[in-house]
């Protein structure tokens, strides 16, 4: 059963990974060096999300660790349909089970395997390690992306032994690993705030590369068409007009920050070209 | 049932696992928190040691520097066989493998180091891969039969020709070297002997080193009662491993059994690693307690 707020928080969770993938393809396809361009700017955008929520758990007086990152996500929205099984959490280790990803079904409906792949063996290590400021260990042996594996394994270690001194004040209540209570503090009415911001820096990791190419026209066209049929779809089959206001609550694109990168403007213009509005 | 040559190899990596379990429990316990963080530097640094010099050996055979030629050829060790694996893949870019029976692990449960090998999992395989493909390796180890809760250990190390630099390419992928001749590399089975001697003495090396850097006045001290229980723990094991092959407890069952070379100087290795006295305090705390329980000379 979804409510409404899931399934705009759904919507926005899509969208995203439609720009991601419309994105990644322009780039594959007009960059001399594109897997590795590509890569880089993964890393980049997890770099961002890992920076960014550091920030917001020192700005809230939250200590940096595991169990933090993964309870008091800031920049990461936790979509409705993710199911997963927690092996362990604490404020030192992490181990997860990722059954059903809403990221690798998008990429797999709509061709983007090789693209998801990418982003599954860069993100979440660039993401924890910047959060960590490259302290923690980070592993990813299986991904949904991959077609041979059935689930993601994610497990990332946390040790306050390689740490230095003041690991107690920054990170950790314990030296020793202390079973935690863990639950996720997250409202669904921040869904969009946080997918508007997570898709910003998508965005403006995908323009670093601008120095060196020239986007293709087509390419992105073809995706502002790609997403833009889908929110059409979501807003008929959601029973809502297809207007600022719902594209506003369901879609991850949003340039109405004047602070947004010009790529971010130019998509967004785009897209409200395309739905007429 | 197993060989005698296997019987060997097993010896050889049991002692080298309890070795490593011995020493780091002391300076743990010696030192508590610090202690920890010691036993990880100097696992990091055994490791990077570890895949320094076995990306040079694959440099001076011509062989490319990728996933294929890390887990593939010319190994430092024989294979133990009591190792069960499921090898899922194994290309110039990913090696993905599932290990179902890991005798070090079991060896750590056995003498209640559980968690220090947790410290070996976490610390050794990251350093020693990403060290090996000049820390481009992507290593992801997220199960560990060293954890609670896992069943397996998963590896997936991974060097994508993407993550390599133009000016690398050609040294890891032969696609990228037109000209190249892979080389032809003798099958002749590795040494167990020198190849867990030298992974004894480098993890017992760089423990010392570290020590000596974070805790100058209690190293040596330290260092000497880790030797001292390991010399124990191996004349114990030794006369034990002896009675069970119904052979007589001499230099020469010692040598073959045990990863270090029962006279000293004959090891090759020590000249690469002069500093800290380690070698003097080795023959000193280790060897002249373990000759004396075992009236060996």
């Amino acid at each position: 059963m979804n409510r409404i707020f899931e399934l705009e928080a759904q919507n926005l969770q899509d969208t995203w990974s439609i720009l991601y993938l419309f994105l990644s393809k322009a780039l594959l396809q007009a960059h001399p060096d594109g897997e590795s361009a590509l890569r880089a700017v993964v890393r980049c955008y997890g770099g961002y999300i890992g920076a960014s929520e550091r920030e917001e758990h020192r700005k809230a007086g939250k200590k940096i660790n595991l169990a933090n990152f993964y309870t008091y996500p800031c920049t990461r929205f936790y979509d409705p349909r993710f199911y997963v099984y927690q092996q362990q959490l604490n404020e030192q280790v992490a181990l997860f089970d990722v059954i059903r990803c809403p990221f690798a079904r998008m990429m797999k409906l709509c061709n983007g395997e090789a693209e998801g792949k990418v982003f599954c063996e860069e993100y979440t290590a660039a993401c924890i390690e910047a959060y960590t400021e490259k302290i923690a260990q980070v592993n990813v042996s299986e991904v949904l992306t991959e077609l041979r594996d059935t689930h993601c394994r994610i497990a990332s270690y946390y040790r306050p032994g390689n740490f230095g001194a003041g690991w107690q004040k920054d990170s950790f209540n314990s030296f020793a690993e202390e079973p935690i209570t863990a639950e996720l503090h997250q409202e669904l009415n921040q869904a969009s705030v946080i997918w508007h911001r997570s898709a910003e820096y998508l965005v403006q990791a995908f323009s670093r590369c601008e120095a060196n190419i020239g986007w293709p026209e087509e390419a992105l066209s073809a995706g502002i068409e790609m997403l833009a049929s889908f929110l059409k779809m979501r807003a008929s089959s959601m029973e809502q007009p297809m207007d600022l206001d719902f594209l506003s609550r369901n879609c991850a694109l949003n340039a109405s920050d004047p602070e947004a990168v010009p790529l971010s403007k130019q998509l967004y213009q785009k897209l409200l070209a395309v739905l007429k509005l | 049932m197993y060989s005698e040559q296997q019987m060997e190899v097993i010896h050889l990596q049991d002692s080298y696992t309890i070795m490593y379990a011995l020493l780091a429990r002391q300076i743990i316990e010696a030192l508590g928190e610090a202690g920890d963080s010691i036993v990880r530097e100097a696992t990091r640094r055994y490791g990077k040691d570890r895949g320094r010099k076995r990306r040079q050996k694959h440099l001076d055979l011509n062989v490319k520097i990728n996933m294929h030629s890390l887990f593939a050829v010319c190994s430092d060790l024989p294979s133990d066989p009591r190792f069960r694996r499921d090898r899922l893949l194994l290309t110039e870019e990913e090696r993905n493998s599932h290990t179902l029976i890991c005798p070090m692990a079991q060896v750590w449960e056995e003498y209640g180091a559980k968690k220090i090998g947790r410290i070996y999992c976490e610390e050794f395989h990251r350093a020693c891969y990403q060290e090996y493909a000049y820390g481009l390796t992507q290593v992801n180890l997220a199960r560990t039969l060293t954890e609670d809760g896992d069943g397996y250990c998963d590896f997936h190390v991974v060097l994508r020709k993407a993550n390599v630099p133009k000016e690398l390419k050609p040294q890891c992928f032969s696609e990228f070297d037109p000209n190249y001749k892979k080389p032809d590399i003798s099958g002749a089975p590795v040494d167990g002997k020198s190849g867990f001697s030298s992974l004894c003495n480098r993890v017992y090396y760089y423990m010392l080193e570290v020590l000596l850097e974070r805790c100058p006045e209690q190293a040596v001290s330290i260092m000497t009662d880790a030797l001292h229980i390991w010399a124990q723990d191996t004349a114990e094991r030794l006369r034990q491993q002896a009675k069970e092959l119904n052979q007589p407890l001499d230099i020469s069952f010692a040598d073959r059994h045990f990863p270090l070379y029962m006279n000293i100087d004959e090891d090759t290795l020590w000249p690469e690693y002069p500093n800290y006295g380690a070698k003097e305090l080795l023959k000193q705390e280790f060897y002249n307690p373990l000759f004396q329980k075992l009236n060996l000379s």
